[in-house]
């Protein structure tokens, strides 16, 4: 299989290259599933981890915030340990942790933020994927900027008025379908976005 | 004004200066209006964020199949753990020679490479062409399509006759039928029509359809005219090749 630097691994991932992907999966992976088991977790649960890091690399870059002072391996590892020792905590198991032998570098607070954002939006967007196609249609063309006057005209409304009406019925659908959501209310429960409001 | 409203409009930027003032005034003292223009805001940011929703499907399908490669790569590491030598090399030649038997017989090696490449076509989610214009029976045809009806999605497909967009979709839907000859009727048709956005959609899973039929010389002539050109589906249309060929 083809090396990579690790410019050209962080550029595959930014990029969406598979072969980059494969890459990374077929060499860095094998150690963060050892770490994940040896510490109260499954298979299931490393790749859940596995994919989360990687959505959180993947964030970083998009943000132009990731200057790596290690290896990627390395990196990815401690992503991965860090989200794992976090899970851990919320299943009150993290008093049952065994160090590793792996080498990991300490992270700060971002990389956290960012895997509970992620898990927000990945809970939101599956909430939007069961809207009805209309008002999938309505909400995205109106967060795109597009006017009402043309969305009325491309969804076959009959006037921008009802358009807005319409925008308005689809997002209270969606908010209060998240709202009652149970993943919802743990996934605040345990966000540090609720510390915001809560003092 | 309905206070869950008057957010809404606060995060689209329709409030006057003075109600926005207002209300940030009021977003100071009251937490749980504070929450709910977050949990709002953040809703319109991930609905807008399609590169998070592709990567997050790409790494999920990649672990997948890779987990699924790994268990046969564990597989045949224990067979060889476990047996002599000398039967491992037998069971070696039988699983080589039966492999090359079956690949020798195209319906395998098709079906597989069909596995591989054919994913029906995503409804239409982004604002693509004028063509949805107001077309009700196009709603609700996308409605059972994204919902794998394709059975009651076909027939709501089909009442447009020669809309464009429609006559692309009840092609995927007579696939997932199976209803082959049906759906190369619709891809033709588009594909003829030529000025649409459809076209190169339509060659791909021309080239499918006679991959699933095991019409290799058909396959391999749809997949080269694809090959050559600047379609978005040049460099699979060329692994293909190197299969079939």
């Amino acid at each position: 299989m083809q090396e990579y630097t690790v410019e050209a691994i962080l550029n595959g991932i930014k990029e969406r290259d598979t072969q980059v992907l494969d890459f990374i999966y077929t060499n860095y992976y094998h150690q963060i599933k050892i770490f994940i088991i040896q510490n109260q977790g499954s298979k299931e649960d490393a790749k859940d981890i596995y994919q989360d890091a990687m959505l959180v690399i993947y964030q970083k870059l998009q943000q132009n915030n990731l200057k790596l002072t290690c290896s990627f391996n390395t990196y990815l590892y401690s992503v991965s340990r860090l989200l794992w020792l976090k899970q851990l905590e919320r299943r009150k198991l993290w008093k049952q942790f065994t160090e590793d032998a792996e080498n990991y570098v300490n992270l700060d607070d971002s990389i956290v933020t960012i895997f509970e954002l992620n898990e927000r939006y990945k809970l939101y967007q599956t909430h939007f994927k069961r809207l009805s196609f209309s008002c999938q249609k309505v909400l995205e063309l109106f967060l795109a900027r597009i006017p009402l006057k043309e969305i009325a005209r491309i969804l076959g409304f009959k006037s921008e008025s009802y358009a807005k009406k319409r925008k308005h019925q689809c997002k209270e659908k969606l908010v209060n379908s998240i709202k009652n959501d149970p993943e919802y209310q743990e996934l605040t429960k345990h966000s540090i976005y609720n510390s915001q409001y809560n003092g | 004004m309905d206070r869950y409203f008057r957010i809404e409009e606060f995060i689209d930027g329709n409030l006057s200066q003075e109600e926005s003032m207002r209300l940030k005034n009021e977003l100071e003292t009251n937490s749980d209006l504070a929450f709910e223009l977050i949990l709002r805001s953040e809703i319109n940011k991930a609905i807008r964020d399609k590169n998070l929703m592709e990567f997050r499907d790409l790494i999920l399908d990649q672990t997948h199949h890779q987990s699924s490669a790994s268990a046969l790569f564990n597989l045949q590491r224990d067979v060889l753990r476990t047996w002599h030598l000398a039967a491992a090399s037998f069971i070696l030649i039988l699983v080589v020679g039966g492999l090359w038997f079956i690949l020798s017989n195209k319906p395998f090696s098709t079906e597989r490479l069909v596995s591989k490449y054919y994913k029906p076509a995503q409804s239409i989610l982004q604002y693509r062409s004028l063509e949805l214009n107001s077309d009700d029976a196009l709603k609700e045809a996308f409605n059972f399509y994204q919902q794998n009806d394709y059975t009651i999605a076909l027939k709501y497909f089909n009442s447009l006759e020669n809309q464009i967009t429609a006559k692309f979709y009840s092609g995927i839907c007579y696939i997932e039928l199976e209803q082959f000859d049906n759906a190369v009727k619709s891809f033709e048709f588009v594909i003829n029509d030529k000025d649409n956005l459809f076209v190169e959609q339509a060659e791909w899973y021309l080239g499918l359809i006679y991959l699933m039929n095991n019409q290799k010389s058909q396959a391999i002539d749809q997949f080269n005219k694809i090959a050559k050109s600047d379609s978005f589906y040049e460099v699979q249309a060329k692994e293909i090749l190197k299969y079939l060929n």
